[in-house]
């Protein structure tokens, strides 16, 4: 594959000058940091991007001898290439699983009797959910029926986008396996992961990319087990390469005063008999950074819920010290902010969601983050994902709570975006206010826990910040 | 399209989930409607509610901007109301089929060159008058001659204000 | 319960409600109301579709005021001391609420004895739905239940900012609409895109034709008894 520029509108070009082949059976590793056009690349040598999208391709790409850039061409990208997508929520298309793989195969004209999609089904372990609603499924299944469904028609190269995203260490454990025993069947694998830490051992060839163009290509010879060799070369990118450290650790002030205590919190959705939370305490001080690790669908989510007095819990108490009157509009004692910024939007102007602070704290805020000036007219949706991000955190902050809370505020971050996040939290904490964090991302624990707890079984239990690593990278053998 | 089909599956899922996202909001809708019939009787209800009933149709276009799309918009959310299942059940067909081919006529007089807030708030409008009607005929819904003006005002009216409203949250979410 | 095909209780219940319009006596109405809705109701009943029926009681409320208000005429029956009822209120009272109860009653038949994704299958492999509509239908079954996750999200931080949580002015409604429609939007692209890509533009759907068994016929002969009923006795 050779392609010259390749972007969205004529003469602004995302993706320059980047080139390599691929032969049967090896697996290219393509990373780098957020932004820098790996999703783009995928689009353009599927052929999307100019036969779908109306982007614009210079170059040449040839996939099993097909030119994929054509209109001809284009239409035989569905049989020869899978594509699993970074998000399940934005691939899954029908109802249910069972559906979902029979779209496929009818699409490609293939004969489908049930028999056919219940075996295939039980390749990744959702036989008894085949005609149950998708929904239903958790993030992991939600993967395998992904890709299942892209694969199922036997293509010779499946193209995996950010597949570790939004999974916990027991997913992402279960797709390298899965990814690993596709490698061994000999089926050409194209992985995109800023994780490349998780790929590093499986990776044939590695494409390294920043600003949309190629920085290095690394083939075997070069690869040859040599990794710290890659891991010094590429680690400055933001790209997660080695392992996270733990060396950093904020200072703790013992003589603080307690602002969240929870005693004995007890559960349970309305719709189901099973309890969440099964007697949960939880005590956080000024300027405590909690994190609370578990698998997902562990109850992390619902316990900041019944903490910010979302839910209301069935037993036990929560007690918020000191107590600011709750009903007031404009302040909240505890604030959750939800993992998907888009729900925390009400208004169509920037400005409007900042209206609660005054003009100096607005000042304040343009001078902390430049950007914020430019937009104050735009409307919040039209701001790039890490923008809505850094705006929900803006507005959670304009309420002026004692403790914020976030569920699983990391998930898709590459490195330097995690880094400013770690700053805003830092930041957070340096105004006296407290953090607590659900989440699954072992980078975070060594960059600002003061507290870590691990929630499972409805139980939550405080560990140091080694077990809760330990924990989590348990799963997964990496390198 | 480059690929010279009418609809792509770009098209065709975003009226996919037009049809959802107004399948529920026609749902929603029963409430307001009958908490508005309560409070300020047949005229006050029909302000504001009628306009999301046919909302439908302004949504798909402004979004897809293809001949056709406004229809499908409004028949497709009636589609998934019934299978909700609410209130009005499979008479919600019936409605938009009626009103999505109103809307649709609003598109269809700019030649489908336009698809801006004037045209949404045109589509809107245009389904107040078929729906006025078949509410009288399916409903008994009759009422004096001047009752009659009134209500169908209403309709038009509300049908036009959130045609307006669905063009310009499009608008302020496209990126 | 036997299983009835998809199809054949759409057809049923499309058509039973267009009876229910055409029908304009009390005794054609009566027939049709009849026939379905208590199997409709009861069929309801056990499938918690308790709140559609409570909410049909709650409208019938509505419904005797309109025609107090606006079909009070005839003979005189009922003199309260503050409202006179007249034989037109309790008519067309009578009417609409029959008319109502047999759309009740088929909706609830079709909606109880059957699941939706497989009437698009049946509507496109066997009416000929074209791939497009059929498409975009599934994809609109796919987003109601990750819509329905979206609106309670959406409610929880709405009140959390101290909004309202159910929209009422038109403002509450764009300030819902627009996150729904943001993430409904965002969503729709990439499985647009992965749609292409695993081939949709090659799709040719399965056509198997009509399937009649004997369950559908009795159904469909049911059908043709209240057709003859609304016709014959009009």
């Amino acid at each position: 594959m050779n392609i010259l520029r390749a972007g969205f509108r004529r003469g602004v070009p995302v993706i320059r000058d980047v080139n390599f082949s691929l032969s049967k059976g090896e697996l290219l590793l393509i990373t780098g940091p957020s932004g820098s056009g790996k999703t783009t690349l995928i689009l353009t040598i599927t052929g999307v991007l100019n036969n779908l999208l109306n982007g614009s391709v210079e170059g040449d790409v040839s996939l099993a001898g097909v030119n994929t850039l054509t209109p001809e061409g284009f239409l035989e990208v569905p049989k020869l290439v899978g594509v699993v997508l970074q998000d399940p929520e934005k691939q899954l298309a029908m109802p249910t699983p069972a559906d979902e793989v029979a779209f496929t195969l009818e699409n490609l004209g293939f004969k489908v009797d049930s028999e056919l999609i219940i075996n295939s089904l039980r390749h990744v372990g959702l036989e008894v959910k085949a005609y149950s609603p998708t929904e239903y499924l958790s993030g992991g299944e939600k993967k395998r029926l992904c890709i299942i469904a892209s694969i199922i028609h036997k293509p010779k190269l499946v193209i995996f986008d950010e597949p570790t995203a939004n999974l916990d260490p027991w997913g992402i454990s279960d797709i390298l396996k899965y990814i690993n025993r596709l490698r061994t069947e000999g089926i050409t694998i194209i992985v995109i992961e800023h994780k490349a830490r998780y790929f590093l051992g499986l990776a044939d060839k590695i494409l390294v990319m920043k600003d949309g163009k190629q920085l290095y290509y690394l083939d075997r010879d070069c690869l040859s087990g040599n990794y710290n060799y890659i891991i010094n070369m590429v680690g400055g990118l933001g790209i997660d390469i080695s392992k996270p450290s733990l060396t950093k650790k904020l200072s703790i002030n013992s003589s603080r005063v307690e602002v969240l205590r929870a005693e004995d919190l007890w559960f349970k959705y309305p719709s189901s008999n099973d309890y969440v939370l099964k007697g949960v305490s939880i005590s956080l001080r000024e300027g405590d950074v909690g994190i609370i690790v578990g698998r997902n669908g562990c109850g992390k989510s619902t316990l900041l819920k019944v903490l910010s007095g979302l839910y209301k819990a069935e037993r036990g108490y929560i007690k918020v010290i000191p107590r600011n009157s709750i009903k007031r509009y404009g302040v909240r004692d505890v604030f959750y902010v939800p993992q998907e910024p888009d729900y925390i939007f009400i208004y169509d102007k920037v400005l409007k969601e900042l209206s609660l602070l005054g003009s100096s704290e607005l000042t304040t805020i343009t001078n902390e983050v430049p950007w914020i000036k430019e937009v104050l007219n735009e409307s919040p949706y039209k701001l790039s994902h890490g923008q809505r991000r850094w705006l929900s955190y803006l507005i959670a902050r304009a309420y002026n709570p004692k403790v914020l809370m976030f569920d699983e505020p990391t998930a898709g971050l590459d490195l330097n975006l995690l880094k400013q996040y770690v700053s805003w939290v830092r930041n957070a904490v340096s105004e006296g206010r407290s953090v607590l964090i659900a989440s699954h991302d072992v980078r975070l624990l060594g960059e600002v826990a003061t507290k870590t707890y691990i929630m499972s079984g409805g139980k939550l239990v405080e560990v140091s910040v080694e077990e809760a690593v330990k924990y989590l990278e348990g799963p997964i053998e990496v390198l | 399209m480059s690929l010279g089909r009418r609809f792509t599956a770009l098209d065709l899922t975003y009226l996919g989930v037009v049809a959802a996202v107004a399948g529920v909001i026609f749902a929603l809708t029963w409430n307001i409607y009958f908490l508005g019939s309560a409070i300020g009787g047949p005229i006050v209800a029909r302000v504001i509610s009628y306009g999301l009933w046919f909302i439908g149709a302004p949504l798909a276009a402004t979004l897809i901007r293809k001949p056709g799309t406004a229809f499908l918009g409004e028949f497709l959310g009636a589609l998934v109301e019934t299978l909700i299942p609410t209130y009005g059940a499979f008479t919600n067909l019936i409605y938009g089929f009626a009103q999505g081919l109103a809307s649709e006529a609003a598109y269809m007089l700019f030649r489908y060159k336009k698809f801006g807030v004037l045209q949404a708030s045109l589509a809107g409008a245009f389904a107040g008058p078929p729906c006025v009607a078949l509410d009288a005929l399916l409903f008994g819904d009759i009422y004096p001659a001047e009752v009659m003006v009134l209500i169908t005002i209403a309709a038009v009216v509300s049908g036009a204000v959130y045609g307006a409203i669905a063009a310009i949250a499009v608008k302020t979410i496209r990126k | 319960m036997f299983k009835l095909r998809p199809l054949t209780l759409f057809i049923y219940g499309l058509i039973v409600t267009i009876l229910a319009f055409i029908a304009r006596s009390t005794e054609q109405l009566l027939i049709l109301t009849l026939i379905n809705s208590p199997v409709g109701i009861v069929l309801g009943l056990r499938k918690r579709f308790t709140a559609l029926i409570a909410l049909f009681l709650v409208g019938l409320i509505g419904l005797f005021i309109n025609a107090l208000i606006f079909s009070n005429s005839g003979a005189l029956l009922v003199d309260l001391s503050f409202i006179a009822i007249k034989e037109g209120a309790i008519t067309s009272f009578l009417n609409v609420t029959l008319r109502l109860l047999v759309i009740l009653g088929a909706a609830l038949i079709f909606i109880t004895q059957t699941n939706a994704r497989e009437l698009i299958k049946s509507l496109e492999e066997e009416l000929g739905l074209s791939k497009d509509i059929a498409y975009a239908l599934a994809v609109g079954l796919r987003m109601l239940n990750i819509l329905e996750r979206d609106a309670g999200e959406i409610r929880l931080v709405r009140a959390e900012r101290g909004f309202r949580k159910y929209p009422v002015t038109p403002a509450d409604f764009g300030s819902f609409l627009r996150p729904l429609l943001s993430l409904g939007l965002e969503r729709a692209v990439w499985i647009g895109i992965a749609a292409e890509l695993r081939g949709f533009a090659q799709r040719s759907p399965r056509r198997v034709g009509l399937r009649v068994s004997l369950k559908d016929l009795v159904i469909y002969s049911i059908l043709i008894l209240q057709f003859i009923a609304v016709f014959v006795m009009h």
